[in-house]
């Protein structure tokens, strides 16, 4: 452990002499600190703060990528510069080479994401017009920024500092103070432009945007549905309907699906009933709850619009009843607010969609239309569980898992190859990971029949075996959505995202490195 | 030394191939190469350039791998962990980090060695203070020159305290002074009884230190046994006494001519290592023996301005002009020709090092001073230095 400690420390102070880390931190927080002058979404305060979160995260995962791929470098470096002679001479055993260079890497990964967040969570509190929030984040990012400045200072440089060295420092900390202040000023003549456009906007900004809410799933009365089918293909036997030759699992099949299909279109004048469990709110009326769907419909009305009403919380169970008319954009998600006490004690959430148009003696014409929810995540019922702060902890831990994952394949890459292929490779990965999945698309369409169908499906397996252990869908865990839409970023999917991109994935890959590294002649240099 | 049964190194036909991308032997640099370095001793592994030195020793210590053969060390493979604690090793550079001043560099390679702060604290000190670097430590190994960087290496050679330190030409890129503290440093740590791997070109530094010496070439080795049995003149006798009068002188060789005279000190006289050297090299270079490394070396071109003329014949014209004796014509082992130590080598040798103890003069050395023994021979007067220079190195195959 000691000697990983001690390589650890040592890729440390080289990524910081060598300034790869400086720049790094320093390109990160001007691109964030000048995010919010760009980014300004739709206008709305709401639009300002959601883009500013998913581009500021979305390129600080980018190049700290390419960052982590550029650092492995360090392997490299030591190979064709030889000092691997000298340190391959001491008792250090290959294995705790490769690992220690590996934690350096995803440890100085830690260590700028550590203090990007903070400046992240700093300047969307701000934006969003919590001071108080704000001076609480601003003063945690400046005090880890000078922990960490002065751990690396004190333990990675133990210079001793003279007159000449006090005054350029202090000149830099002046500069850098200066760039602060005029960050801060300019933005604070920008928030001040940045008013909550209006109270839907403020309440989209605190009750949707930060927060971490759960999902709620509707309870599908699926079983009672396949119930109905079994029962309709029995009453279709009896009735002579079915002969012994049908072929009975695939007709239930069929059925069923159409009674699926029919629960899930609403007709004019039904009305449809979707239940919620485990809804966990304080009830009280000011606290609000959302629902969120999407409508599609068999014929688009002329203006595009569907009028209906939401029927939400069931009196039977305790719970009260709002009645809510809606005029809502076809095919859009919609979020809708509900008073928290439309949950019933129990936890259990109803809602009634009511395909009727409440506006009809206004003039407002809607022609009859179906109504149709598609998917299960169709309509979800939402409630804060967690907060911000938390979600953003857990976006970023995602984002460390993949970087972890990331600096194993480049290590193992260096440990073999010479730095621009090995590079290359990575990058190649990296992008094939990140983008969705055509990669999995291409093997798919490889053909599986005629003369090569063995060789085809032989190559097929492989392939499948590498992509899934080299190539992860990245997009699977990137926390980044999910958090810019205010949902929870569970748990569950960072322990997730640990086990399969750090504990299997990382560690095989690791231990191919070692491997490798171990049949290596060290003072052979590759080409 | 505990152990002083198991050997420090052993190896048994030893080979090495460098191969190609196809798997293909391109270079055969070591070939069935048996070494025996026993617990205690200076072992001086000599070559031209290209001859496989570098490599048996990268092989010793696990950086590279035989194709065939064996290697023990300290009766244990070479890529076993636990036996690098006991090891020292200084590669033909420093191969440093150049980001890390000399302190952190000591510090980062005594923590690999699990020494604790104060240990580590203190030994570090101490060898700073033995490289002269103490004053140098804050600045940065990059900034440093070659000779510093050289003394860094040594330092961490040196660090735990080795039982066995292998030296890859030490003396590269040291200043004299540098050179000598060398030399010191490893007969100091030959007094105490640790075993010590050297290659070197600078024939001299090994001469003065070595116990016993292999030279290779072409991969093989070419001869190999201590200084005394190699220098060895089997059809020579020296007789050492007190200056003795001319009656005497001739007394005693009228008593020799007639034999049976028993108080005198008879005692084997050497030869100069460079010359075995160099007729172990001209020796393989005639026979043809294959070598991936400097093969003979050819006449200056013309076009540096040089006449066209044989090595030989420049080597004789400046040795003349150097007032001594010409070498003898390449001579054939094991029964080497008595010689003169040539004049060249002296003049090398003064400029490179300081001025070294040599053990034996040969009788018609020039006549020294009284007071001065007769192992403090003042080599004859400087003269064409820089042209004995290149004649050295081209006989040693550009090995400079």
């Amino acid at each position: 452990m000691g000697n990983i400690w001690t390589i650890t420390r040592h890729t440390l102070a080289e990524s910081v002499r060598q300034k790869t880390a400086m720049f790094l931190v320093i390109v990160l927080c001007v691109l964030v600190l000048a995010m919010p002058f760009t980014a300004r979404g739709d206008n709305s305060l709401s639009g300002a703060v959601q883009s500013f979160l998913s581009y500021s995260l979305t390129i600080t995962g980018f190049l700290l990528s390419c960052v982590t791929i550029f650092l492995s470098k360090t392997i490299s470096d030591d190979l064709t510069g030889k000092q691997i002679l000298m340190l391959m001479t001491k008792p250090i055993a290959r294995w705790q080479y490769v690992v220690g260079k590996w934690l350096g890497i995803v440890l100085l990964n830690v260590i700028v994401l550590t203090l990007v967040g903070c400046v992240i969570y700093a300047m969307t509190i701000y934006l969003a017009g919590h001071r108080r929030g704000w001076y609480v984040a601003t003063g945690v990012a400046i005090a880890l920024a000078v922990f960490i400045c002065y751990t690396l200072i004190r333990n990675l440089r133990p210079v001793q500092f003279s007159l000449t060295r006090w005054i350029t420092v202090g000149v830099l900390c002046a500069i850098v103070v200066a760039l602060l202040g005029g960050a801060v000023v300019g933005l604070n003549r920008y928030q001040s432009t940045l008013k909550p456009r209006d109270d839907y906007d403020r309440d989209r900004l605190d009750n949707q945007i930060l927060q971490a809410r759960h999902a709620a799933k509707f309870k599908a009365p699926w079983d009672v549905i396949r119930a109905q089918a079994n029962a309709e293909f029995d009453k279709g036997v009896e009735q002579g309907k079915y002969t012994g030759e049908t072929n009975a699992p695939a007709v239930k099949a069929q059925l069923f699906d159409g009674m699926k299909r029919r629960w899930r279109s609403v007709w004019p004048l039904e009305s449809r009933v979707f239940e919620f469990e485990d809804v966990r709110t304080d009830r009280s009326p000011e606290s609000r709850i959302y629902i969120s769907y999407r409508l599609r419909v068999f014929r688009y009305p002329p203006d595009e619009i569907l009028r209906c009403v939401w029927v939400v919380g069931d009196r039977s169970k305790g719970a009260t009843e709002y009645r809510i008319p809606r005029r809502d954009v076809i095919d859009r998600r919609h979020t809708m607010p509900v008073p928290a006490d439309a949950v019933a004690p129990d936890g259990t959430l109803t809602a009634a969609f009511v395909n009727v148009n409440p506006w009809v003696e206004a003039g407002e014409e809607q022609a009859d239309n179906v109504v149709v929810f598609e998917g299960d995540d169709a309509i979800e019922a939402l409630f804060s569980v967690s907060s911000f702060g938390t979600n953003l902890i857990r976006a970023l831990a995602l984002v460390v898992c993949r970087l972890a994952f990331l600096a194993a394949i480049a290590v193992m890459l260096t440990t073999v190859f010479s730095f621009p292929v090995a590079c290359l490779v990575a990058l190649t990965a990296y992008f094939v990971a990140a983008t969705p999945s055509f990669m999995a698309d291409a093997i798919d369409w490889m053909p599986d029949e005629g003369v090569i169908s063995w060789f085809s499906a032989a190559l097929n397996n492989v392939l499948w075996a590498v992509h899934a252990i080299l190539l992860p869908k990245f997009t699977a865990y990137d926390g980044v959505s999910t958090l810019v839409e205010g949902r929870n970023v569970t748990l569950m999917w960072v322990i997730m995202a640990f086990g399969r991109l750090v504990l299997i994935q990382t560690t095989v890959l690791l231990l191919a490195a070692c491997l490798l590294f171990r049949k290596r002649e060290v003072s052979q240099v590759s080409f | 030394m505990a152990k002083t049964n198991i050997p420090v190194v052993q190896t048994v036909g030893l080979t090495k191939a460098f191969k190609d991308f196809w798997r293909r032997a391109r270079v055969k640099a070591v070939t069935d190469l048996d070494l025996e370095i026993r617990p205690g001793e200076v072992f001086g592994l000599l070559g031209p350039n290209g001859s496989g030195k570098s490599t048996t020793i990268k092989i010793i210590l696990g950086l590279l791998y035989p194709t065939r053969g064996r290697v023990a060390i300290f009766g244990r493979p070479p890529t076993d962990v636990a036996v690098k604690k006991r090891i020292g090793f200084l590669p033909e550079e420093s191969y440093l980090y150049q980001f890390l001043d000399a302190r952190e560099t000591l510090d980062f390679y005594g923590r690999l060695f699990q020494q604790h702060g104060k240990v580590r604290g203190e030994r570090l000190n101490m060898l700073l203070d033995m490289v002269g670097l103490q004053h140098e430590a804050k600045r940065r190994v990059g900034e440093y020159s070659k000779g510093m960087s050289r003394r860094i290496g040594l330092a961490q050679a040196l660090i735990n305290d080795p039982e066995f330190l292998i030296l890859d030409e030490p003396t590269s890129g040291l200043d004299p002074i540098g050179t000598r503290q060398i030399k010191d440093v490893i007969r100091r740590l030959g007094d105490m009884g640790k075993t010590i791997l050297l290659s070197s070109h600078l024939l001299a530094d090994v001469e003065d230190v070595c116990d016993r010496v292999c030279i290779l070439y072409g991969g093989k080795k070419r001869a190999e046994g201590t200084i005394d049995e190699l220098l060895a003149r089997d059809d020579r006798t020296q007789i050492t006494t007190d200056r003795l009068d001319e009656d005497t002188v001739a007394a005693v060789r009228d008593v020799i001519e007639r034999r049976g005279i028993h108080d005198i000190d008879v005692s084997v006289p050497r030869g100069r290592l460079e010359q075995l050297f160099l007729d172990i090299v001209r020796e393989a270079q005639e026979a043809k023996v294959a070598t991936s490394g400097v093969g003979a070396t050819g006449a200056i071109p013309e076009f540096l301005g040089a006449a066209t003329s044989d090595s030989d014949a420049i080597i004789r014209s400046l040795i003349e002009a150097g007032g001594v004796e010409a070498p003898p014509a390449p001579v054939e082992l094991p029964a080497p020709q008595p010689v003169e130590p040539s004049a060249t080598s002296q003049i090398i040798e003064e400029l490179l090092t300081t001025k070294e103890t040599h053990d034996a003069v040969p009788e018609s050395a020039p006549p020294n001073a009284e007071s001065k023994p007769a192992s403090e021979a003042e080599p004859p007067p400087m003269r064409k230095v820089e042209a004995d220079q290149s004649v050295i190195d081209d006989l040693l195959g550009g090995s400079k």
